[in-house]
């Protein structure tokens, strides 16, 4: 944390600030418990008025009390290092990393620009607002933000889909993150990018937090292909370095309770030979020609 | 500020306001809201709400009407002055100021405690007719407030103070 490098009265300031904070929130989860088993109470006494309350009580509890329950918990028990797998905002384990890129933010953008992806709106209230009406009219929205995943304990940096369908419920996308410098993928790669690309199938509701969400096809490596093959199609010239088995262990659920199979290769991207704004020319340590694949395959 | 380049950086590290934010300066403001309708209510039944000051166990209102009003007066003057300074303080949570927002989520805690105690110990009946609309506003400020986007925007509209004031 950088506030243990400020002074010791202000380190303790903040310390106390931390634990009232700490209070807090876990004061308010517990109340919030409270407050659905007023409202379910209440609503006993009433007769039509059951159905509105009904309502309340589902979004009280799957945007307030289930979200803040899981961050209290998911806090205590779910680890904050990289494990292959994004979070969500409410610290459940959300979709998985699939996918690593090497190149600058210029170099990343015009590929996927070029592959025909469209950059995500940030999430703001006039794009939830609009990605909702669009979904229940079925109206094409290309640039629908998609939902914060954290990893690096940071939001995604970018995003970028295609729709299907001119319909906003099924969409291709991907999240990417800066890995932070000198940052290694286990096994000691090192990479600019990490991304997780999934498949959104249908709107439903979240197993964990019954909220509407996105529901993501469990075959997450056929979406992690379709990536690398449209980015190849687009640009010939980009090496791809598939590292086999990465993550052979990792069949789960995500954060919506969606199932996740896959075969745990993990392809890096190598987007430096490409032209792009600032850099002249790629370093010539560049493994294998342009536009191979090169596979790195464990002891066996 | 007055170069259009030294307002970006400036700009930059003032974070956006999330909307837990903003959901609850709006709760904090239908709070404040609720204390005007008491305040009218009562001053729109005057007579009926002097005839109940009660003083050592008698009625005040029928020995001295002047001294009932000017009780009554008195506290309800005293509230209004309380809903002024909570709605100075919404405004300061609205700015990012993170000691009006820990003041805010203690207001919001003691009155939940409060409640709650006079729930389980005294069995009080929380309803839609007693205190359950106080107690909702109350929980949702302070889930509202206690978020993590919440104390992450008071946090940094601090630094980008601090910031802006040393670099004045």
């Amino acid at each position: 944390m950088s506030d243990t490098a400020q002074a010791p009265s202000a380190r303790r300031r903040v310390s106390v600030g931390a634990a009232l904070d700490g209070f807090f929130f876990v004061l308010a989860g517990l109340s919030s418990v409270w407050l659905a088993v007023l409202l379910a109470s209440e609503s006993l006494g009433l007769g039509w008025g059951l159905l509105w309350f009904a309502v309340l009580f589902w979004a009280l509890l799957a945007y307030l009390v289930l979200p803040r329950l899981h961050r209290i918990l998911t806090r205590l028990y779910v680890p904050n290092y990289f494990i292959g797998r994004t979070r969500t905002s409410d610290g459940l384990l959300g979709d998985p990393v699939n996918l690593a890129v090497n190149g600058t933010p210029e170099q990343v953008h015009a590929a996927l620009a070029a592959a025909g992806w469209t950059r995500a709106d940030d999430v703001t209230i006039a794009s939830s607002l609009r990605i909702i009406t669009s979904t229940v009219r079925r109206r094409s929205y290309r640039q629908a933000p998609v939902s914060p995943l954290l990893l690096f304990d940071r939001i995604q940096d970018f995003a970028y889909q295609q729709e299907v369908a001119d319909n906003p419920a099924r969409r291709h996308h991907v999240r990417f993150w800066r890995c932070p410098e000198g940052w290694m993928l286990p096994g000691g790669h090192r990479v600019d990018w990490v991304a997780a690309a999934t498949f959104d199938r249908a709107v439903g509701l979240s197993l964990f937090t019954l909220q509407i969400t996105h529901k993501i096809d469990e075959h997450t490596d056929v979406e992690r292909d379709h990536v690398v093959a449209s980015i190849r199609q687009a640009q010939p010239q980009a090496r791809v370095v598939l590292i086999r088995d990465f993550a052979t262990g990792y069949h789960s659920r995500n954060g919506g309770g969606d199932t996740i199979q896959t075969d745990g290769d993990l392809p890096v991207i190598d987007l430096r030979a490409l032209p792009a704004s600032g850099r002249a020319a790629a370093p010539a340590s560049l493994p294998g020609a342009a536009g191979s694949v090169v596979e790195l395959t464990g002891l066996s | 500020m007055t170069a259009p380049g030294s307002a970006r950086p400036a700009d930059r590290a003032r974070p956006r306001r999330p909307g837990s934010v903003v959901g609850g300066v709006l709760l904090m403001l239908a709070r404040t809201l609720s204390g005007g309708f008491v305040i009218a209510t009562v001053i729109g039944r005057w007579d009926e709400f002097t005839a109940t000051i009660v003083i050592n166990g008698d009625r005040l209102a029928p020995v001295d009407p002047d001294a009932a009003a000017a009780v009554l007066g008195w506290l309800l003057g005293g509230y209004g002055l309380v809903l002024v300074l909570y709605l100075g303080l919404t405004a300061l949570v609205f700015t990012g100021h993170n000691w009006a927002r820990v003041l805010a989520e203690s207001f919001a805690a003691v009155s939940i405690l409060l409640s709650f105690a006079d729930y389980a110990l005294n069995g009080a009946r929380i309803t839609l007719r007693t205190s359950l609309v106080s107690v909702t506003l109350d929980i949702l400020i302070l889930l509202a407030l206690s978020s993590t986007a919440a104390r992450h925007y008071a946090r940094a509209a601090r630094a980008a103070r601090s910031a802006a004031r040393l670099s004045r």
